[in-house]
């Protein structure tokens, strides 16, 4: 069951890359009717069903069409992957989002090209991971080797610890505000790992 | 955090875009945080982040078990002559009429 941290979280996440798609879409030029084609497909179902060639999970596993439904999700009208995918995991709901990241990336052959990940802690660090796909040529292979990269992973403020003033602060004043309001916690929050 | 338009579609499609993008900051991600804890303190807890809430005193009334597919012909017939009835006098009286379910108590 879905959580409200869980569901308004990822909304507004959703949302902000909608709103920064239509500026571009608002353009009018290629890039612009590139970006107007583009639709938030929300949480509905993937079958991802890429082949992954991996030795050590053999021919058995290598076909398998798997099915998942991510927290959001945006997907060209001409293409059968959506592009970018969010995850969000909250209060230790058991998600290994690595795995999926892998899974989407790898699965989708590499046309699932973003897969954000946002791991909320209640009472720790949350994280917030960007998994890439990465293809690294090897001398003696026919084939670019499709691997998995993780480009950011920064912890974000533990924002869920705040009292109740902390976070009222934090909506009413502006991003210099919410970083003092950290500090003043003894946790300044945007760290890279 | 940084998004290339490029990332949106299969290669073969979003060739050339590579070089438009967008950021979401990190403060701006844990703002959205807040927002969304700040929502579940307004409607799950008793403190005083609780939301506001109607201060209507009321009596509720479960709504009337006559969906359409439960209808019986003999039922059909009969609101089929209240609605005609209904109707009638709507058309003859307009502007006095109340009709019944609508009326509210004083």
């Amino acid at each position: 069951m879905p959580s409200p941290v869980h569901e308004f979280f990822t909304t507004l996440l959703a949302n902000e890359i909608r709103d920064q798609l239509k500026q571009i879409a608002e353009r009018g030029d290629k890039a612009g009717e590139f970006a107007a084609m583009i639709e938030d497909g929300r949480s509905s179902r993937i079958f991802l069903q890429e082949d992954i060639s991996d030795e050590s999970l053999g021919a058995a596993h290598a076909r398998n069409v798997v099915r998942r439904e991510p927290d959001g999700q945006f997907q060209h009208r001409n293409a059968a992957y959506p592009g970018v995918v969010l995850e969000v995991s909250y209060s230790q709901d058991g998600k290994d989002l690595k795995k999926l990241a892998s899974d989407y990336i790898l699965r989708s052959n590499g046309d699932i090209k973003a897969v954000i990940g946002v791991d909320i802690n209640y009472g720790e660090e949350s994280t917030v991971s960007l998994w890439r796909p990465s293809y690294v040529e090897e001398e003696g292979e026919e084939f670019e080797i499709l691997e998995v990269k993780e480009e950011v992973s920064y912890q974000v403020c533990d924002i869920l610890r705040s009292s109740v003033q902390d976070l009222r602060l934090v909506t009413a004043v502006s991003i210099f505000g919410w970083i003092v309001a950290c500090r003043l916690r003894g946790a300044f929050g945007v760290t890279p790992k | 955090m940084e998004l290339r338009l490029s990332d949106f579609a299969t290669d073969e499609i979003s060739d050339g875009y590579e070089a438009i993008s967008f950021s979401i900051s990190f403060q701006r991600l844990a703002d959205f945080l807040a927002r969304a804890e700040l929502l579940r303190q307004a409607r799950e807890t008793e403190s005083e982040s609780r939301g506001i809430r109607s201060r209507r005193r009321t009596r509720k009334r479960k709504p009337s078990s006559s969906p359409a597919d439960e209808l019986r012909p003999e039922d059909e017939a009969k609101y089929r002559r209240e609605e005609s009835n209904v109707a009638e006098r709507a058309a003859a009286d307009d502007e006095d009429y109340e009709r019944p379910g609508r009326r509210r108590r004083k």
